[in-house]
């Protein structure tokens, strides 16, 4: 996004030399945070693979909306520890 | 619930499409709602206090939010995650549409010749909020791909799993509620004449011609690329509209031509100058007796200081720069700006149609003093979620 388009009242400081957003105090966390991120979905896509050729070889197979609720219960496994202690 | 598109150019997905979808809704779901929560629980309980021990007062506005809340854990662990899954949105449908697009331009060559026209402008200029910036941190935004059908393929199948499948089946729950809401409560409004401003791909925009089947329905954007696919997707799904690059600041329509001029979730893509040009086109191709509408986010003013900076957390790190600043307008001072009278203003907040169904935005009008603008589901993606409108009769 270039200088000018920028919204006018953005705090200084919040976006990268190459323009993106950043949020924490040292930039290579913030990459780190993208590593993390496309870690789990890889790991969720194997996770459909493999739930794949257990259907093939004879596994009752799981509707999309059920997949759809695994996805989301391994998200929440997955990220967990991010919660806010209370 | 991820939608399937309805039509024929919802492309064919393998396991690992549908995975990547799928881990993306669920992990938008996980942030909107579990780590929104934690955000709001950190700003309650300690990030609105070391504010006001430092300035001597509560954060007063959505920008002092923004500013209690930025050196917060929790604000950056949701914020890091929530653009990260943004781009992840299109990055899961991206690759898809590359490997399709053949099969989506059969498909659009199908059905041609049904009713339906699609206009675009050789040589128009696409203006800068559109072609310089990706919006919603969509690569290449609504011009990807230049006069293919990329962009509006991305923007269909991604909206699909940015939804979460709020948005419904169509993606056009904001249409349809809205035109159910126009129609009960308006029920002498007969509008000959539709126009929707900003469409994309007409996803907001077919609900008005089912529920105005009578009326003929423009719907103009200034991308050629997302309306050549909307034309084809409204035929696809049985709708005749007409879809016409034009920029929205310069209509080239005559005056008085329609009864209802539209648009949703537009205005905030545009700065405040070309805001009040599309304000007064609008009003200039009214009908006496004609209704501008708008549904949008709910204006700051009119919510907590937490509300507005929850909203306005897009403008600054979702590439829609112009979204705060319009957020910070009095609704009712711009239509009158443009020349709508004060008393001839309208808002409202109604239900989503396809989470409380049609009968609950009837209940909304009888008794509309209960539905509050200030609400924390009034225009968030989440479970629950109310639209806001606004707009002017023209005399």
């Amino acid at each position: 996004m270039s200088e000018s388009l920028k919204p006018k009242d953005a705090l200084p400081g919040i976006y990268g030399p190459d323009g993106r957003p950043t949020f924490f105090a040292d930039p290579a966390m913030d990459r780190f945070a993208s590593v993390i991120l496309n870690m789990a979905q890889e790991m969720w896509v194997q996770d459909a693979r493999i739930s794949e050729l257990e259907t093939a070889a004879g596994k009752p197979a799981k509707s999309a909306a059920e997949r759809e609720e695994q996805a989301l219960a391994f998200v929440h496994r997955i990220f967990a520890p991010l919660r806010e202690p209370r | 619930m991820i939608p399937q598109l309805n039509h024929e150019m919802r492309p064919t997905l393998n396991t690992e499409d549908m995975a990547r979808g799928q881990f993306v809704s669920g992990l938008r779901s996980f942030i909107l709602h579990d780590l929104a929560a934690d955000m709001r629980y950190a700003y309650d309980n300690r990030a609105a206090a070391d504010f006001a021990s430092q300035h001597g007062h509560a954060p007063k506005d959505g920008a002092e939010v923004h500013k209690a809340l930025r050196p917060d854990p929790a604000f950056k662990v949701y914020s890091a995650l929530r653009v990260e899954a943004q781009r992840m949105v299109w990055n899961s449908v991206g690759p898809v549409v590359a490997r399709e697009l053949y099969k989506l331009n059969k498909a659009a060559e199908q059905v041609k010749d049904r009713p339906g026209q699609v206009k675009l402008a050789p040589g128009f200029e696409v203006p800068r909020n559109v072609s310089a910036l990706d919006v919603h941190l969509m690569p290449g935004s609504y011009t990807r791909g230049g006069d293919t059908l990329e962009a509006g393929a991305v923007y269909d199948q991604g909206l699909a799993v940015f939804s979460m499948g709020l948005m419904g089946e169509n993606l056009d729950d904001i249409g349809l509620s809205m035109a159910r809401y126009i129609s009960r409560k308006f029920r002498d409004f007969k509008p000959t004449a539709i126009l929707d401003m900003g469409c994309t791909i007409g996803h907001n925009t077919l609900p008005w011609k089912q529920t105005y089947p009578q009326a003929k329905v423009t719907a103009i954007d200034a991308a050629g690329s997302v309306l050549l696919y909307g034309s084809a997707r409204a035929k696809m799904l049985g709708q005749d509209v007409d879809f016409v690059q034009m920029s929205a600041d310069a209509l080239d329509f005559p005056d008085q031509s329609f009864d209802l001029v539209f648009s949703s979730m537009f205005l905030h893509e545009i700065s405040n100058k070309t805001r009040e040009k599309v304000f007064a086109e609008a009003y200039r191709v009214l009908k006496p007796g004609g209704l501008m509408l708008h549904m949008e986010l709910p204006p700051n003013d009119q919510m907590s200081a937490f509300d507005g900076f929850y909203l306005d957390w897009d403008s600054w790190y979702n590439e829609e720069p112009f979204y705060k600043a319009f957020r910070d307008q009095d609704t009712r001072t711009i239509c009158k700006a443009a020349g709508f009278g004060a008393d001839d203003y309208l808002q409202f907040v109604v239900p989503s149609i396809g989470i409380y169904g049609a009968d609950a935005i009837d209940d909304a009008i009888a008794h509309e003093e209960s539905q509050k603008v200030d609400q924390s589901t009034t225009g968030r993606l989440a479970e629950g979620v109310q639209w806001f409108g606004f707009g002017a009769w023209k005399r």
